[in-house]
């Protein structure tokens, strides 16, 4: 077990030294945009309110009817918070892709050396998989941080009576993506985490599927994505299916989307540790 | 170790960092208002039968939002029920006390307050097809009913087609075993909108229906209204037949005034004129044999009984209301009928008002009368315990049901 553990922190570690650089990179973009955000979206509206007070000689309360009170969801509403988070999510989603195609890039390939370690197998799989976890809890995490730090800048540059006072965690709980996207609620980042790891776990099958049989492969992994999307929806359509939208209570349907989507990560763990033991050739 | 260095920072940075915000998220979340029922008049133990659901906002922050119910005379915020509870939870109090209690019972069930009506014993279902399949077809004319037994938990269920009109929706069920009254809004052979009354009997169900009376007809009215009914057991059913008012610069008719009001006898199937007040505006309620006729005046109600022999009115007295409007405004979320804010229920009249303190804020605010003495057992609102301190939020009631058992 100790043997085990240790061969699959290496695995990660590996991985991990592999990703840090793109990683790094989102971090460091993720920062820098949203530094910005914190600083012009509240300096424009202090820029704006000053301008209509001179320009219209009106009283700070005649300007705040005007235009209303400053909250922090102006600032995570704006494009410098939103475009990071994005192009975090759409970073990760292509890197799921090279982590495992990047091992079959050049001529000598590097799956070679990787499939031929006295390793099994899916610790291979496990390992990108961690990695791919831990890169975007490192996004979340900086995220959290900036926002923290963000928050407390915001209110040193908006004047206070011009502030709506909604804290920090009441302007993300009312956020569409942050609270999804952050442990806000904990209900919809479970969902959200669920949903995504289940989503991974169905992708690398798919690639491993296309890596096992080529072109045919590509068309059993498409068609295998296809038929898991709709088993996970399956209960959300239950009530439309019956003509009775009360049939079932919204936990059953909740329950059954649970294990529905449980069997589908299982299943794609044993069809993927399958693939990697069997059908794969060097 | 170094070659596990990145691996640890990373994974410390990601635990050390939730844990912070779950932290923080703890320490800032503002706790939640207390709310407290102020007693101007009498004892707040007459507000036992009262459930509702109601929402507090903050009137600066619309993140600041959170929904309560009041129920046995108490509070409890809905945030601090598990998901799952939370899913199932219907905004609607009766529906959710039926879900509570017979789960089984009201599954495939519609959960409007107009598709129940409960005895002691009994809780009667009445539904069109196309309340629980959300297809408004034209030629929904199948009604279900089912009988649930509360002791035994047996369920009789029936299939009945409804004749005379289409495009059913039920407006409200009437039931004294073994016979259940029907009213439904639905669409004539012109598709003109009016009102009809369908007998069940429990003993010798019936495949299909024809209506026993069309109101609108009967009532020599185009628009006619419905008295809320809060307990679905009484045997006189009060109509108000409007008289539309003026219309609008697109042609909506934009006010109406009362025409006349009539109960109908669910046992004879006959209508009784109320005869209208010379002055003030009249109101009619009704509970089991009882029609409660009062005379509006704004600042006091004269209450008097509606003598079904004769057709005369025995005066019972005067109550002085809290406000000169409580209990007589609309509410409207059930536009079909009047009587929204005032209920009767157990020789009570309870009257509601969504009222304003002089200082603007909004609260809730009921009056008991007891139709016996036809004194007031209670008067008062719903308001934040710290109201001192708290300025910027609202209390809001989303809907209230009086529970007659």
């Amino acid at each position: 077990m100790k043997q085990y553990m240790k061969s699959l922190l290496n695995l990660t570690a590996f991985e991990l030294d592999r990703i840090s650089k793109f990683l790094y990179t989102l971090l460091g973009v993720t920062l820098l945009l949203n530094l910005i955000g914190y600083i012009y979206t509240p300096m424009r509206y202090v820029g704006r309110m000053n301008e209509y007070m001179q320009t219209e000689l009106v009283t700070a309360q005649q300007a705040i009817e005007r235009f209303g009170s400053f909250s922090f969801y102006d600032v995570t509403s704006a494009l410098w918070l939103l475009a990071p988070v994005t192009l975090g999510i759409s970073g990760l989603l292509l890197y799921s892709l090279f982590i495992w195609y990047r091992e079959w890039m050049g001529k000598n390939t590097f799956a070679y050396r990787l499939l031929m370690l006295p390793v099994p197998r899916m610790q291979i799989f496990y390992s990108k998989l961690f990695v791919i976890y831990i890169a975007i809890f490192s996004l979340i995490a900086v995220q959290i941080i900036s926002l923290t730090i963000g928050f407390q800048i915001v209110s040193a540059i908006v004047p206070d009576d011009w502030l709506s006072g909604m804290t920090l965690v009441q302007a993300l709980n009312i956020h569409p993506l942050f609270t999804v996207i952050l442990p806000v609620s904990s209900f919809y980042f479970l969902s959200a985490n669920g949903i995504g790891l289940t989503f991974m776990l169905v992708l690398f099958t798919v690639i491993l599927l296309e890596r096992s049989y080529s072109f045919k492969g590509l068309g059993i992994g498409i068609a295998y994505g296809v038929i898991t999307v709709l088993i996970a929806v399956f209960p959300a359509f239950l009530p439309n299916l019956v003509q009775n939208y009360y049939l079932f209570y919204d936990s059953e349907i909740m329950a059954l989307i649970i294990v529905l989507m449980t069997v589908i990560g299982v299943t794609s763990l044993l069809i993927s540790r399958h693939l990697l033991n069997k059908k794969i050739t060097i | 170790m170094t070659k596990y260095s990145k691996l640890i920072s990373f994974v410390l940075l990601c635990v050390l960092t939730l844990s912070a915000f779950g932290i923080y998220q703890i320490q800032t979340s503002a706790t939640l208002p207390e709310i407290e029922v102020v007693t101007e008049e009498g004892n707040a133990d007459e507000l036992d039968a009262l459930y509702f659901i109601g929402n507090i906002y903050s009137t600066q922050s619309s993140g600041r939002s959170s929904t309560f119910e009041f129920k046995d005379g108490g509070f409890s915020y809905l945030n601090n029920r598990s998901v799952f509870r939370h899913l199932d939870y219907v905004y609607n109090p009766v529906a959710n006390r039926y879900v509570s209690d017979y789960r089984s019972f009201m599954r495939g069930k519609a959960r409007n307050i107009s598709n129940f009506t409960e005895t002691d014993d009994e809780i009667v279902y009445t539904a069109m097809a196309s309340d629980v399949n959300w297809r408004r077809m034209y030629d929904d004319n199948m009604l279900d009913i089912s009988l649930f037994d509360k002791d035994s938990e047996e369920e009789q269920s029936y299939e009945v087609r409804l004749e005379g009109a289409s495009y059913h929706g039920i407006v409200a069920s009437y039931y004294h075993a073994p016979e259940l009254t029907i009213v439904t809004q639905a669409a004539d052979e012109q598709m003109r909108n009016g009102w009809y009354i369908y007998t069940f009997n429990f003993d010798e169900p019936e495949d299909t229906l024809s209506p026993e009376v069309n109101v609108g007809q009967a009532l020599d009215s185009s628009s006619v209204q419905i008295s809320f009914s809060p307990t679905g057991t009484e045997r006189y059913i009060p109509f108000k037949s409007l008289q539309p008012g003026a219309e609008d610069e697109y042609g909506e008719i934009t006010d109406y005034t009362t025409d006349a009001f009539h109960v109908y006898d669910i046992q004879t199937g006959d209508f009784q004129e109320i005869p209208l007040f010379e002055e003030g505006e009249t109101l009619v309620l009704s509970e089991d044999e009882q029609v409660v006729v009062g005379q509006d005046l704004g600042e006091t109600i004269n209450w008097h009984v509606w003598n079904v022999t004769d057709e005369s009115l025995n005066e019972l007295g005067s109550t002085d209301m809290i406000t000169p409007s409580i209990g007589r405004l609309p509410v409207y979320y059930y536009n079909h009928s009047f009587n929204q804010g005032l209920q009767l229920v157990n020789g009570h009249v309870y009257a509601y008002e969504d009222h304003y303190s002089e200082d603007g804020y909004g609260r809730p605010m009921f009056q008991v009368i007891d139709l016996d003495s036809v004194s007031t057992d209670f008067s008062g609102y719903f308001e934040l315990e710290d109201r001192e301190n708290d300025r910027s939020t609202e209390i809001m009631l989303f809907d209230f049901m009086i529970n007659p058992l």
